[in-house]
């Protein structure tokens, strides 16, 4: 179902090549050209990918790959793994395992394969299934050779077609080619092509093909390898799923095959209509009720995959949802909007490309694009957005998984692209306020973190987990060297925005080290910052998702007896990247320091990252800077 | 506990309060184990299991998914049958509304060919419901009994299993866990089967049954703790091995003895039978005797030999896959193929050796008076040359002759031998430890920047973690940039990794760096932590009562020497005093000795673990330890300008 650049070998790619013998000499590692072998793990040799539409809404895919095992970093690609659903047919031509002087030397029967099910933790039922052989190597390099074909019942999209299949993989022979004798109308959309590609076209077939691609590599804070490989994204303009059948020739068109899908799932029993009614009837505002009816739903459901054929895109009956009371993004999200609709409220059924997947998601190319359905309720001039899948989400927060991007909202009769909100600097922070204080029994501190917008991502499962746990997390995650937690208490807030506030009770052990009269201490009790990786000849552009700021203020009351010797203060700035501040003072009795931190989003040339590097670096140490006291003679 | 029945107060409870922050709550959890006879088909074992679960909010919502595996495969199947599943709930008026699941609700996935499993989620769970479930696995194979546990990842207010077992079958039980059982007892009844004579007619028998019912009550949720060993180890839980089975009509001996086990395992076909044979490695076999007249270097070439030759398909089992011949012929197999070959080998080159079986960490410590060959699921190879004693596994191509890999270190291991002197534990981690030496010489700068020589030498499992982090990255420049950021301002120039793959050696990175700890102005007043923060800065002993040992895997030692040379025109003002902290019963100590000459600063500091484990009552001692070590660790030199 995910539409995604998958970095495993995908069961799903497939092609057609010359079968029958592949000679020694075509094979041997001693013909991978230097440029192609240094620095990358795997190589593919030649891969070719065939779609064949056969023209009754069918289709045969097909994989030919002989693909280089250069050493045990790239063994997870040479693994036979086919992922497929019940009822597609896979075919096997060729599976066999080569070595370095490209001589045959294991033959793999289908007999040895094993054929699992690829259902996931809550998953009750699924069509997915994985075939799947293990390959343990002798040496390195290998070579594995894998032609076989998968043939697909529906045509509503096909897996994107990837140059590359891992990073740290070169690329001497790569091609997709499509079969369309039928002349099925086909949208095709090449991203990142480069000029070395040929592309051969006759009435009924086209190919491309990719030669000699360098190594891939990988880098912090880079943008998503599916943004920087080459890649062919081919989708079926006319679409059909066993009896649904649409045009996906816009987003209008497509979201009304989608709202089929769902035409006649969103009654719900009279009693549950009255229930609902009578649930909200109090209510100050509309706003007011979609919460209710958000809390309740938090309340009475869980996530639960249960998907046979069209289950896999289609939403179950509200009623049936209610009943049972769990259900996948599609039934949880489809009952929401029949609950709402049951007092009155209007609100749509939203289909969305999660987490990185965002990255992949071509505007222009309408189609099934989408892996996850959440809740668009549009309320004059503010609309809300619900995840229903989970039970501890704050009512109205997307997080990374859903914030800033193209969503497909699902119309009565259509579909309409729109953006979901972005989380700006003023979104996204973390602000504290402690106070620490001495007394005979030793240092204590008490306080308040809160956090906001993407900051909260984390804070949002650790507020919902049991004490046990919470205390395990916020060992981890304070920045102090050596603490006993002694009270904490999570506050969900959640209006006019949600924020989780931490209230905190400490018991600090050496916050103060030192002897002969003279202390020191660090005053950054929980946000260190973390400088990244200095990569010494950068590849790839710096890309920093999104901006954020924190904010932390620290009181010491002063130990008796005691004067400052040295106050930290500091100031780091880079326009293009952020700023860092420290502000100690010293009144009679106690000092304040009040730092900030501010990262802002954006994309820069690789060549600015060294600076990049720099000013986390200075903003580091600026932070690590101690408070020294000093004994009064 | 009876199915359908339900005291009303249990949908109002709103919290557990011994564990107010539990999600759900295990009211009860009942399995009932026995055997049934068929005149047709003869034993068969049954496990019923009745379970009832409060749950309080959306954290327990997971205990209503169910996924029921079993075995499906060949003559000797298991069935799952009899699933019941209600919710109870109450509605507006605070009347009990219940909701029974729909068998169209119930999956069958097909896990693989040999495995499949029931899943269902109880319908109509939410915040409040009390649910329960009960289903029957009926098996064929009736010389198995699943596990059961009695601990789970929510608090339980019991659990009970009776298991009730006819007197052909002898089985042995291990009990895991630390909880004790409130009930506790055995005892018998009778049930009369029918067996077939060879005439065709049938003849009553009177057959003994043994009952065991063991009682939990108030069992507290199970949660993970840093340092700890595998949490199956800890799970209170009854393991079942058969040991012998003696129907009247049939007769089959198990186990029983460790002089049994061992003569089993050395007829056995897929054990000792192979190395009775001859070695397959016959070729080489000769070339070591007459290259290596020494032993102990024959023993050396002879298990890189195999290291080198073998691929470890990450497989475990005390059994062989097929036989050593194809073994060697392929290349690859399991541990067991693997250090067969290599004892095999061994002997052929007049080496006295013979197999150890073991329980690798993650499956589970042994208790020595348990003779459970189940328990076991490792091999390695022992080899003896005059009184020296050698345990070799020749999976792991990054590991030497003198290191097993960590899995293996769990206790000890069972020598398989044919010599009745020698069938004896053996304990498999003796006289060794990790360790650590920073050696360093180091520039203090006017601004406070620091720049040095530094040299780091790491042994053993120290040695082997880094080499695996070195060999995870693509390049060894790749693992310097990983190793520079673990350490705020620490920028490497120039560095060096020596024997990363040679486990005989220690590893040992030298590299030209600089501390960048200031913002580059000149300073009057300089303060330098002379360990650099090198060594223990937290500690990661933040709770105050801990349930389970800390374990360690092996003793170790940590040392971190630092030659200081202060700037010019500068003079020392202050330095920490020298300290010594010490665990109880020689478990550890901490030395941080530290001493000025002219412009140059001594300091040594050294940490020292004794044991590989610290038991739970020793807990505060390892906490308060590493909190004075953290604190002492973060104390400064004073330079003042002159």
């Amino acid at each position: 179902m995910r539409h995604i650049f998958c970095f495993i070998l995908n069961g799903l790619l497939g092609f057609i090549t010359i079968t029958g013998q592949v000679s020694a000499q075509e094979l041997a590692v001693s013909n991978i050209p230097e440029t192609l072998l240094r620095g990358a793990n795997s190589v593919v040799r030649d891969r070719a990918v065939t779609i064949s539409l056969t023209g009754d809404g069918q289709y045969i895919h097909r994989e030919s790959i002989k693909l280089t095992i250069i050493n045990e970093k790239a063994l997870d690609l040479a693994h036979l793994k086919i992922f497929y659903n019940t009822g597609e047919k896979v075919v096997f031509r060729t599976a066999a395992v080569f070595n370095s002087d490209g001589v045959k030397i294991k033959s793999i029967k289908q007999s040895d394969m094993a054929d699992y099910s690829a259902a996931g933790a809550s998953t009750i039922y699924s069509d997915a299934r994985v075939i799947y052989y293990q390959i343990v190597p002798v040496s390195y390099p290998f070579t594995v050779f894998y032609d076989y074909e998968i043939a697909y019942n529906n045509l509503y999209f096909f897996e994107t077609f990837s140059s590359y299949i891992s990073d740290y993989q070169s690329v001497e022979n790569s091609s997709l080619t499509i079969i369309n004798t039928a002349g099925i109308p086909l949208s095709i959309k090449k991203q990142n092509i480069p000029e070395n590609v040929r592309i051969a076209e006759s009435e009924a077939t086209e190919t491309w093909k990719f030669s000699n691609l360098p190594p891939l590599t990988d880098e912090p804070l880079m943008p998503q390898l599916v943004e920087v490989v080459p890649l062919i994204r081919v989708a079926p303009v006319y679409i059909k799923y066993d009896n649904f059948e649409g045009r996906s020739d816009s987003w209008a068109n497509y979201g009304k095959w989608i709202a089929r899908l769902s035409t006649g799932r969103k009654s719900l029993g009279v009693s549950t209509v009255s229930m609902l009614n009578q649930m909200t009837s109090k209510a100050s505002s509309q706003r007011e009720k979609v919460r209710i009816i958000y809390k309740y739903l938090q309340s009475k459901t869980h996530y639960i995959s249960i998907s046979l054929g069209i289950g896999s895109i289609q939403p179950h009956e509200a009623f049936s949802v209610d009943e049972l009371g769990y259900g996948d993004c599609k039934d949880l999200s489809n009952y929401m909007v029949s609950m709402l609709d049951a007092v009155g409220i209007k609100s749509y059924y939203t289909i969305v490309n999660s987490g990185e997947g965002q990255y992949s998601f071509q505007k222009d190319q309408p189609g099934h694009q989408f892996d996850h359905a959440i809740v668009c309720v549009p309320l004059g001039n503010d609309t809300t957005w619900l995840e229903c899948t989970s039970q501890i989400s704050p009512f109205g927060y997307l997080g990374t998984f859903t914030d800033n991007r193209n969503v497909l909202v699902i119309k009565d009769d259509s579909g309409e692209l729109v953006r979901t909100p972005e989380y700006t600097i003023n979104d996204n922070y973390i602000n504290s306020r402690i106070v620490v204080d001495h007394s005979a029994d030793g240092t204590a501190a008490h306080g308040t973190i809160s956090f906001s917008g993407l900051m909260m991502d984390d804070e949002v499962f650790a507020a919902n987990k049991n004490t046990k746990d919470q205390i395990a997390w916020l060992n981890k995650r304070l920045d102090i060297k050596d603490f006993t937690l002694i009270n904490h208490r999570y506050n969900i807030l959640e209006d006019p925005k949600p924020v989780i506030r931490l209230d905190v009770e400490l018991a600090l052990k050496s916050f103060f080290t030192g002897a002969n009269g003279r202390l020191f201490a660090s005053l950054n009790l929980n946000n260190m910052i973390d400088v990244p990786a200095r990569v010494r000849s950068r590849k790839h552009q710096l890309y920093i998702p999104y901006s954020y700021q924190s904010s932390d203020t620290v009181t010491v009351n002063m130990p008796a007896g005691y004067k400052p010797e040295q106050l930290p203060v500091s100031s780091v700035n880079d326009e293009r990247f952020g700023s860092y501040s420290m502000k100690t003072v010293y009144e009679e009795g106690y000092i304040i320091c009040i730092r900030k931190f501010e990262l802002f989003k954006g994309t820069h040339a690789p060549e600015e990252y060294n600076a990049f590097y720099e000013f986390m670096q200075k903003a580091a140490i600026a932070d690590s800077k101690q408070l020294v006291l000093i004994q009064e003679p | 506990m009876k199915y359908g029945k339900i005291d009303p107060a249990l949908l109002s409870m709103k919290q557990y309060d011994a564990d107010t922050s539990a999600g759900a709550l295990i009211l009860g959890d009942i399995g009932d184990i026995s055997y049934n006879y068929d005149e047709k088909t003869g034993f068969t074992v049954e496990l019923v299991r009745h379970v009832r679960i409060k749950v309080f909010n959306s954290k327990g919502f997971h205990t209503a998914n169910f996924k029921i595996p079993y075995y499906t495969s060949g003559d000797l199947k298991e069935k799952v049958s009899r699933i019941k599943a209600t919710a109870y709930n109450l509605d507006a008026g605070n009347k009990i509304v219940e909701t029974d699941i729909d068998k169209a609700n119930i999956f069958t996935e097909e896990i693989s060919s040999k495995e499949r499993s029931q899943n269902f989620s109880v319908p109509n769970v939410k915040n409040g419901t009390v649910f329960e479930v009960e289903y029957h696995i009926i098996s064929d194979i009736i010389w198995e009994i699943r596990t059961w546990e009695f601990q789970s990842t929510v608090p339980s207010l019991f659990n009970e299993l009776r298991v009730s077992i006819p007197e052909y079958f002898i089985f042995k039980t291990l009990m895991k866990g630390y909880l004790t059982p409130v009930v506790s007892d055995v005892t018998n009844d009778t049930q009369t089967i029918f067996i077939t004579n060879d005439d065709g007619s049938k003849s009553p028998i009177l057959c003994n049954n043994l009952t065991k019912k063991l009682k939990f009550e108030n069992i507290p949720a199970l949660k993970e703790e840093p340092y700890m060993n595998a949490i199956s180890n800890y799970i209170s839980s009854i393991e079942f091995e058969i040991a012998s089975v003696n129907l009247p009509f049939t007769k089959k001996d198990y186990t029983t003895t460790w002089e049994k086990i061992s003569y089993n395992l050395w007829n056995d076909e897929d054990f000792g039978t192979q190395l009775k044979r001859n070695c397959p490695i016959k070729e080489e076999a000769e070339m070591l005797k007459t290259a290596y007249p020494d032993p102990k270097e024959r023993m050396i070439k002879a298990f890189e030999l195999i290291r080198n030759s073998m691929t470890f398909n990450d497989r475990y089992g005390i059994y062989i896959t097929k036989t050593l011949r194809k073994a060697w012929e392929d290349k690859k197999g399991k541990a067991s193929d693997i250090n067969l070959l290599l004892v095999s080998l061994l002997n052929e080159i007049g080496i006295e050796a013979d197999p150890v079986i073991l329980s690798t960490r993650k499956n589970g410590i042994l208790h020595p008076a348990q003779i459970m060959l189940t328990k076991f699921n490792y091999v390695i190879a022992e080899a003896r040359i005059g009184t020296e004693k050698f345990l070799l596994d020749a999976t792991d191509k990054k590991l030497s002759f003198s290191l097993l890999p960590e899995r293996c270190l769990n206790g000890k291991g069972r020598r398989i031998t044919q010599t009745p002197d020698l069938n004896d534990w053996v304990p498999l981690s003796v006289n060794q430890q990790n360790e650590r030496l920073l050696y360093m010489q180091t520039t203090v700068k006017p601004d406070g920047n620091i720049s040095g020589d530094f040299n780091l030498m790491e042994t053993m499992y120290f040695a082997y973690d880094r080499a695996e982090l070195i060999k995870e990255e693509n390049s060894d420049e790749d693992y310097i940039t990983e190793f520079e950021s673990e350490t705020n301002g620490l920028q490497i120039n120039e560095f060096t990794i020596e024997n990363i793959d040679d486990r005989s050696q220690p590893l040992v990175m030298k590299y030209k760096a600089d501390y960048l700890l200031s913002d580059g102005s000149i300073k009057d007043i300089i303060y330098v932590n002379p360990t650099l923060g090198e060594g223990i800065t937290s500690n990661p002993f933040t709770t105050e009562i801990r349930e389970f040992p800390v374990d360690f895997i092996l003793p170790w030692s940590s040392k971190i020497i630092n030659t200081i040379t202060i700037p010019d025109g500068y003079t020392i003002a202050e330095m920490p005093k020298n300290a010594v902290i010490s665990l109880p019963d020689q478990l550890g100590n901490y030395r941080y000795t530290i001493g000025a000459t002219g412009n140059q600063i001594q300091l040594m500091c050294v940490v020292n673990i004794r044991t590989s484990q610290i038991i739970s009552a020793n807990y505060p001692d390892i906490r308060e330890f590493y909190s004075r070590i953290v604190a002492k660790n973060a104390e400064m030199v004073v330079l003042k300008k002159i």
